[in-house]
C-alpha cells in the first residue's frame, strides 16, 4: 500500500466526514429544538450544491452569488416547511409518524422538482481554491477543495459553539433542548425556537452542500445518502453533540472514503448504511454524551 | 414473607437522586399508603415497581420473584396492576376495549388463531368480555362502555384506570393519586371503592394526598421525603411523628 | 368477522369479477396493478396504520419477493409457487432479523433505520449484477400457474390478484377484533400504558413489521409473475412515497381504506394528463395535503359522513 495514496484517501475521508459532520450538526439543530429528525436535511444539502451549481454554470452567475442567493432560498424552503406544514401538526399534537410522513412528503417533492429542473443532471462546481481540481501540498496530490471543507467546518462548528454558550437566543435553543416544557414556562417562545432551528439547519446544510460540490458531484439522488450519514454522525456522536457530530462524521467519512477505494466504489453505501443499522443495535444513544435524552 | 419487598431501591436521574435507599414490605391483603409533599419521588417509585424505571441499586421481590429488571408486562402479569395518576388512554378505542385490553395478559390467542377463528379464540374473547363487563360494574362504568374513553368525564375516567387495573385480577395494586379532581362525594365513594378491593384480598399500594382518603384505608402509612423515608407507622403514629409535621409544615 | 361477513365480501368480488369480464384489457390489467399496489399498501396500513410503527422498507420486501419468484423461476426452474414461498421466507426472516433488535429504538431512529436497509437492498438490486441482473433486471419470468390452470391473461391474473387482496384484507379485519388488534391498537395509542397493563410491546412491534414485509414480499411475487420483468428502479423511494399517500388517503388503519387508495393512485397517473415522471410529485403533495386537512383519509371521511347522516336521521325519526 502506498503512503501517498493513504494520505490521498484519508484527506478525502476527512473532507467527506466534515460534510457528513455539518449534516449531522444540522440534523442535531432541529432534533434539539423540537424532538423532530427531519428528515428533509438532505434535500437541504442536495439543493445547496445542485442549486448553486445550476446558477454558476447556466445562468453565468459568479459563483458568491449563486451561492449567497441559494442559501437563502434554502432557508426560506426550511422555515416555510416548518411554518406551514410542521407547524400545524405541531398544534395539533400529532404522532411522530404525521411528521416523518410530512416530512418524507417534502423531501420527494424537492427531489422530483430538482429532477424535472435539472433534468436529471450531475452538477458539480470549481475547487474554490484554485483553477485546478487538485494541488500539490507536502508533496502529496489532494483535492483543492479539502482545505476549504474543513476551514469551513471548523468555522461554523466553532461559529454554533459560541451561538450556543454566549448568545441569548443560542441558550434559549438549548433549554428547549433540555426541557421544553420549562423552557415554555420560564417565557421562551418555542415556536419562534423552533423556526430558528430550522433555518440554521438549512443554512447549515446549504453550505455543506456548496463545499462538497466541487469535491465529488450532485445529482438529485444525493439527498437519500446525505440524510442517511448525517444521521450516522449524530448517532454516534449522540444527538444534540456538535463536537461528537464531529467525530461522528470523521468516522463515516473515513468508512465512505476508505470502504469506496479500497474495497468497493460500488458497494461503500451498504457498509454505511450497515453502519448505521449496527450502530443503532448496539448503541442508539452513542458516544458521546446527548444533549436530548 | 411479605407479598412485595423493596429492598435499598436508589434512583439517579442525572444529578438528581429521586429515590434514596428506599426499604419496606407490603403484606398480602394489607393496604399501605405513601404520602410525601410533592418531588418526594411517590410517583418515580410506582415508576420503578412496575418497571416503567430500572432502579440504579436494589431489588424488588414480588412473592418471592426478584421482579427489578423485569418488563412491565411481565411483572403485570405475575399480579402487580397499577393505575397512572394523569389517565392515559388509547386513542380511538372505546371504554370497553381499553379493559379487554388490561386483560391482554391472561388471553393466549395469537395471529394466527385470530386468522382462523378458531373456537378457543371465541371462548377467550367471551370470557374477556365478561371479566371486562363485571370490572366496568365494579366501576360504575357499565353504562359508558361504548363510549370513547376520551369522552369520559374526569371521575370517570379516573373510574376507567381503575377498571383497567382490576381486570387482571392481580395480588397487589398500586394507585397514584386516584382522588385527584374528585369531589368530596366522589372521594367518599372511592374510599368505599378501596375498601371493596381491600375485602377481596387484595393488597393496595397507595398515594394520596388527601388524608381523608388516605388514613380511613391505609393500615400503615410510609412518608417520603426527598426520595427517602421518614418514618412508618399507623395512621396515628406518624401523624404525631415530627419528621413529617416538619416535612409538611417546615420547620420552626 | 364472522363467516357472514366474508360472504359479503365475496358477493362483492364476484359482481366486480362479473363487471370486469366485460371489460377492456386495460381495465383488467389496471384492476390488476391495483390489486397488486393494494397487497402491499394493505400491510403498510397494518404495520403503520394499525400498530404505529414507522417502518419504511416495504419497497424493498416487495423487491426480495419480485427477485426470490424471478430468480428462482428463470435460473433454477423453481415452479412458481414454491418461489413465492420462499419470497416470504426470505421477507420474514430478513424482516424479523431487521426489526427485533431495533424495536427499542423510538420512532424516527426505527425509520430511518428501516430506511438505510430500503437503500442496502436498492444498492445490491441495482449493482449485483450475477445475482439481480443489475439494472437491466430479469426478464421472461413464467406465468404463475397452479397445477394446469396457468395464469396467463390479464382477467385470470386480475381475479387472482383480487381474490388475494380482498381475502388479505378480511384477515387484517378478523386480526382487528381480537386480542392481537386491540393490542396493536393500545401499543399506537399509548406504549407505556399498554406495557403496564401486560401488554409485550416488543413482540407486537416487532410482529406488525414482520407482517407487513410478508405482504410486501407477496404482492413483490405476484408482480413479478405479472409483469414478467422486474428491474430494480421500481422499486425506489418513489414506491414508499406512493404507499404512504395511499395509506394516508385511504385512511390509517382501516384496511379497505388501503384497497380504495391503491385503486386511486394506480388509476389517476394514468388519466392525468402529465408525464410519467411527475408521479412522485402529484403523490407527495397529496400525502401532504391529506395530513393536513384530512388526516382521517378518505375512509375515515366517509364513515364520520355516515355517522352523521346517521345520527341526523334517527333524531328526525325520532322527533
Amino acid at each position: 500500500m502506498d503512503i501517498i495514496q493513504i494520505i490521498q484517501v484519508l484527506v478525502l475521508a476527512v473532507s467527506l466526514g466534515c460534510i457528513y459532520a455539518l449534516a449531522g450538526i444540522g440534523l442535531s439543530l432541529v432534533v434539539n429544538a423540537t424532538r423532530i429528525v427531519n428528515f428533509v436535511h438532505g434535500e437541504f444539502v442536495m439543493i445547496g450544491g445542485v442549486m448553486t451549481s445550476a446558477l454558476y454554470w447556466w445562468a453565468k452567475w459568479p459563483l458568491w452569488v449563486a451561492a449567497l442567493l441559494t442559501i437563502s432560498v434554502v432557508v426560506i424552503l426550511g422555515v416555510g416547511t416548518e411554518r406551514l406544514l410542521i407547524r400545524p401538526l405541531w398544534k395539533r399534537q400529532a404522532a411522530p409518524l404525521s411528521f416523518v410522513m410530512m416530512l418524507m412528503a417534502v423531501g420527494t417533492f424537492l427531489d422530483n422538482t430538482v429532477m424535472l429542473c435539472t433534468d436529471r443532471a450531475t452538477l458539480s462546481l470549481p475547487s474554490f481554491f484554485s483553477k485546478s481540481v487538485s494541488s500539490v501540498f507536502m508533496g502529496v496530490s489532494i483535492a483543492s477543495q479539502a482545505p476549504w471543507i474543513i476551514a469551513g467546518t471548523i468555522a461554523i462548528a466553532l461559529g454554533l459553539s459560541i451561538f450556543f454558550d454566549r448568545t441569548l437566543i443560542g441558550k434559549c435553543m438549548k433549554a428547549c433542548a433540555v426541557n421544553r416544557d420549562a423552557a415554555i414556562l420560564i417565557g421562551i417562545s418555542v415556536d419562534r425556537m423552533t423556526t430558528i432551528s430550522f433555518g440554521l439547519a438549512a443554512m447549515v446544510g446549504a453550505i455543506a452542500g456548496i463545499l462538497i460540490t466541487p469535491l465529488t458531484a450532485v445529482s438529485f439522488t444525493s439527498s437519500a445518502g446525505f440524510l442517511i450519514k448525517g444521521f450516522c454522525a449524530t448517532v454516534i456522536g449522540g444527538m444534540g453533540n456538535i463536537k461528537g457530530a464531529l467525530v461522528g462524521g470523521l468516522v463515516i467519512g473515513i468508512l465512505d472514503a476508505f470502504g469506496g477505494c479500497y474495497v468497493s466504489s460500488v458497494y461503500k453505501d451498504i457498509f454505511v448504511n450497515g453502519f448505521l443499522i449496527l450502530i443503532l443495535v448496539t448503541k442508539p444513544a452513542g458516544f458521546f454524551r446527548s444533549v436530548v435524552g | 414473607m411479605s407479598l412485595l419487598e423493596i429492598r435499598n431501591i436508589t434512583k439517579r436521574f442525572g444529578g438528581v437522586l429521586a429515590l434514596n435507599d428506599i426499604s419496606f414490605n407490603v403484606e398480602e391483603g394489607e393496604t399501605k399508603g405513601v404520602i410525601g409533599p410533592n418531588g418526594a419521588g411517590k410517583t418515580t417509585l410506582f415508576n420503578t415497581i412496575s418497571g416503567i424505571y430500572r432502579s440504579d441499586k436494589g431489588q424488588i421481590i414480588f412473592r418471592g420473584q426478584r421482579i427489578e429488571n423485569l418488563d412491565s408486562h411481565r411483572i403485570c402479569s405475575l399480579g402487580i396492576a397499577r393505575t397512572f395518576q394523569l389517565s392515559r388512554f388509547y386513542r380511538g378505542m372505546s371504554v370497553l376495549e381499553h379493559v379487554m385490553v388490561g386483560y391482554h395478559s391472561r388471553m393466549k390467542t395469537g395471529v394466527l388463531e385470530a386468522w382462523v377463528g378458531s373456537r378457543r379464540l371465541k371462548r377467550e374473547e367471551m370470557t374477556a368480555r365478561e371479566k371486562a363487563s363485571q370490572a366496568l360494574r365494579v366501576t360504575g362504568l357499565e353504562g359508558s362502555a361504548t363510549k370513547l374513553a376520551t369522552a369520559l368525564s374526569a371521575p370517570e375516567q379516573r373510574a376507567l384506570e381503575l377498571a383497567q387495573a382490576l381486570v387482571v385480577e392481580p395480588r397487589l395494586i398500586i394507585l397514584d393519586e386516584p382522588a385527584a379532581g374528585l369531589s368530596t362525594q366522589e372521594r367518599k365513594t372511592l374510599v368505599e371503592l378501596i375498601l371493596t378491593i381491600r375485602q377481596q384480598g387484595k393488597a393496595i399500594l397507595l398515594v394520596e394526598h388527601d388524608m381523608g382518603v388516605v388514613m380511613p384505608v391505609s393500615d400503615e402509612v410510609v412518608v417520603l421525603n426527598f426520595g427517602k423515608i421518614i418514618a412508618q407507622g399507623t395512621g396515628i403514629q406518624i401523624q404525631q411523628d415530627r419528621n413529617v409535621v416538619v416535612a409538611y409544615l417546615g420547620g420552626d | 368477522m364472522q363467516l357472514g361477513k366474508f360472504r359479503a365480501f365475496l358477493i362483492v368480488y364476484v359482481i366486480a369479477a362479473i363487471v370486469s369480464a366485460n371489460m377492456g384489457i386495460w381495465w383488467q390489467s389496471m384492476l390488476t396493478f391495483a390489486g397488486i399496489t393494494a397487497i402491499a399498501s394493505l400491510g403498510m396500513d397494518l404495520a403503520i396504520g394499525y400498530a404505529g410503527q414507522i417502518t419504511l422498507a416495504q419497497p424493498a420486501f416487495v423487491a426480495i419477493g419480485a427477485y426470490s419468484s424471478a430468480i428462482l423461476t428463470t435460473r433454477y426452474d423453481v415452479h412458481p409457487l414454491l418461489g413465492v414461498v420462499v419470497g416470504l421466507v426470505i421477507a420474514g426472516l430478513l424482516s424479523y432479523l431487521l426489526a427485533f433488535p431495533l424495536v427499542k429504538l423510538r420512532g424516527f431512529y426505527f425509520g430511518l433505520a428501516t430506511l438505510g436497509f430500503a437503500e442496502i437492498v436498492s444498492v445490491i438490486n441495482h449493482n449485483a449484477i450475477p445475482l439481480t441482473g443489475g439494472t437491466q433486471g430479469i426478464t421472461m419470468i413464467p406465468y404463475l400457474s397452479i397445477g394446469p390452470f396457468v395464469f396467463d391473461s390479464a382477467l385470470k391474473q386480475s381475479l387472482l390478484v383480487w381474490l388475494v387482496s380482498v381475502f388479505l384484507v378480511f384477515l387484517c379485519l378478523r386480526l382487528g377484533n381480537s386480542r392481537v388488534g386491540r393490542a396493536y391498537r393500545a401499543i399506537r395509542g399509548d406504549e407505556i400504558a399498554a406495557s403496564v397493563r401486560g401488554v409485550d410491546i416488543r413482540a407486537y412491534r416487532v410482529q406488525a413489521v414482520v407482517i407487513c414485509g410478508l405482504f410486501g414480499s407477496l404482492a413483490g411475487s405476484l408482480q413479478a409473475h405479472i409483469v414478467t420483468t422486474v428491474c430494480p428502479e421500481s422499486f425506489g423511494l418513489a414506491l414508499l412515497i406512493k404507499y404512504l399517500a395511499i395509506i394516508i388517503v385511504g385512511g390509517l388503519g382501516t384496511f379497505w381504506g388501503a384497497t380504495i387508495g391503491a385503486v386511486i393512485f394506480t388509476i389517476l397517473p394514468e388519466i392525468l394528463p402529465v408525464p410519467l415522471d411527475f408521479n412522485p410529485l402529484i403523490f407527495a403533495v397529496m400525502l401532504g395535503i391529506m395530513l393536513l386537512y384530512m388526516p382521517n383519509g378518505i375512509y375515515g371521511a366517509v364513515s364520520t359522513m355516515l355517522r352523521r347522516f346517521r345520527l341526523t336521521y334517527i333524531i328526525k325519526w325520532k322527533s
